[in-house]
């Protein structure tokens, strides 16, 4: 078996801060970045694509460490994964030279039909089974690790023989994939379901966290819906401290696909995740 | 229990809008409005797309009328691709068949060329092909994102009036007068200086150009054939690669 995740070394599993390159600041980026050290790609913006998106994607790797996020995988899904998707998505890993590459644990298409959202998995022994493979084959295919992100979800599917924690990490270790532990989902989805979010971070195995997403969320009242579409909150920004203490340093990303403010109020974010994450390291004597 | 594929065929019922979220609150053991979640942002991303992509369209066919047509579309064309822009991609047969087999929007042809037209800026604006610097060529060559789109309506007119900035207040278009024929052709492409997509109506200098580069005649030729000097066809020449349309060397 191939341990892909564990070829990562200390550098790339903490690259620093950064944020996600988005069209909105693509005549800006260049040069203003203070802070940032590292983007994030969302795959499926930059593949298939020439023009602007190409020579922004050449200068973007000319001056900063890259990485891939991608929400079109579909890796949960029933399907035959999508040749032509993975051939435009390894282009673009070597592309790149990402040191890794994500996608949600979820599927996004199902019966031939694709949703272009993330749809969650029942919490099942035969959702695991149907998974890991899948998961297995993405990776030995880009060979370099794959990381799943752990998805936000509304409904909990019918059929579920295990918590959501049980069902991430037994996922992760039979695959041998890294993760990509979104704070803010954490968050969502323990107060629309009704857990301890620490309890959920405490079971996450630190060693294969690689990446940190954080983002804002809308208050629906009844429910709260991640968005990426609103400032960070504080509980999230405490959540994130204490996913830190447990992890040690990983890169972070701040997460932001709607509502996209100005570059500098992300600058300004970046930093304040920057100062939670230092924080969370700090010795106290 | 639910096997994996039950849970996704009823999810897929749902997504799709063929069962209500009310119908499945019994099988997901949850409330209709956290069930109408996922319906609203599988159906949203369908929905702005198409509004983005086939933005005069929208506008143009008014608020209530485009949401009639968005919500017929998500339910006849289900989307089949991984880019969120190839949703949209059917739009233009969606239109056709709407107009000439149901004569909706009064059964104007001028709608579908519409739709033709803003698909293709799309085409256009993804296009992979790199255009060529004039440094890196030795004769001139046809910017490759150029598209070449005939029309039996002023389409190019249309979104010259449209885009503006006074469609109210502009006659042309108060006035429908885009709803004549008027045969036209159009160069659509991304402009090498920007990347942006840029079009542009044919006219004869432009037709000229596009013909001596597509057909690689020499200058020398191009002057026999046409009965020009040298000076305006140069001259032409570079008009067209300041419109995009073809690229020069460095030192033409």
């Amino acid at each position: 078996m191939t341990n892909y995740f564990h070829t990562i070394d200390k550098k790339i599993r903490n690259m620093g801060f950064g944020i996600g390159l988005r069209r909105s600041h693509f005549n800006e980026i260049f040069d203003n970045h203070d802070g940032i050290d590292v983007l994030e790609i969302t795959s499926e913006n930059f593949m298939k694509l020439g023009g602007k998106e190409r020579d922004v994607l050449v200068k973007a790797k000319e001056h900063f460490p890259l990485v891939a996020h991608g929400v079109s995988m579909s890796i949960g899904g029933l399907d035959p994964l999508n040749k032509e998707y993975l051939e435009e998505l390894m282009k673009l890993v070597e592309f790149i030279k990402t040191p890794y590459f994500s996608d949600h644990l979820s599927y996004s298409s199902a019966f031939g039909v694709e949703y272009h959202d993330l749809i969650p998995l029942p919490f099942s022994k035969e959702a695991i089974d149907h998974v890991v493979p899948r998961i297995k084959q993405v990776q030995d295919m880009a060979g370099i690790p794959f990381l799943i992100e752990n998805p936000s979800y509304y409904v909990e599917m019918p059929g579920a023989e295990m918590k959501e924690i049980e069902f991430f990490i037994e996922i992760a270790e039979k695959a041998d994939c890294g993760i990509l532990l979104d704070v803010n989902n954490v968050f969502v989805n323990a107060m629309n379901h009704g857990y301890d979010p620490k309890i959920y971070i405490d079971a996450i195995p630190s060693e294969r966290v690689l990446q940190y997403h954080i983002a804002g969320h809308f208050d629906e009242g009844e429910f709260i819906i991640d968005t990426h579409g609103a400032e960070i909150i504080d509980e999230v920004f405490k959540l994130y401290e204490y996913a830190i203490k447990h992890t040690g340093p990983v890169t972070t990303i701040i997460e932001r696909d709607f509502e996209i403010p100005p570059l500098d109020v992300l600058i300004a974010e970046n930093k304040q995740v920057r100062a939670a994450g230092t924080r969370a390291l700090e010795v106290k004597v | 229990m639910s096997s994996l594929e039950e849970t996704m065929r009823m999810m897929h019922s749902l997504l799709r809008g063929e069962k209500t979220a009310k119908e499945m609150t019994e099988f997901f053991g949850t409330n209709e409005k956290r069930l109408a979640i996922y319906q609203r942002f599988v159906r949203n991303h369908v929905v702005k797309t198409l509004g983005k992509n086939y933005i005069m369209f929208r506008r143009l066919v008014k608020k209530e009328l485009w949401g009639i047509l968005s919500d017929q579309y998500f339910r006849d064309y289900p989307a089949t691709g991984w880019r969120l822009n190839s949703c949209t991609k059917l739009f233009v047969d969606f239109i056709a068949k709407k107009v000439r087999e149901e004569k909706a929007l009064g059964g104007e042809e001028f709608y579908i060329e519409l739709a033709q037209f803003e698909w293709e800026e799309v085409i256009v604006y993804c296009s992979e092909n790199v255009i060529p610097k004039s440094q890196e060529i030795a004769n001139p060559v046809l910017n490759p994102t150029l598209s070449v789109m005939n029309f039996e309506y002023p389409i190019g007119t249309f979104t010259m009036h449209w885009r503006g900035g006074k469609r109210k207040e502009e006659p042309w278009i108060t006035s429908k007068v885009y709803l004549q024929k008027q045969p036209q052709m159009v160069f659509l492409l991304r402009h090498p200086q920007n990347q942006k997509v840029n079009f542009h109506v044919a006219n004869d200098r432009l037709l000229f150009a596009f013909k001596v580069v597509h057909d690689e005649i020499d200058i020398e030729n191009a002057v026999s054939l046409s009965g020009q000097n040298e000076e305006t066809i140069r001259m032409i020449l570079n008009e067209a690669h300041q419109a995009g349309i073809i690229i020069l060397p460095e030192n033409f």
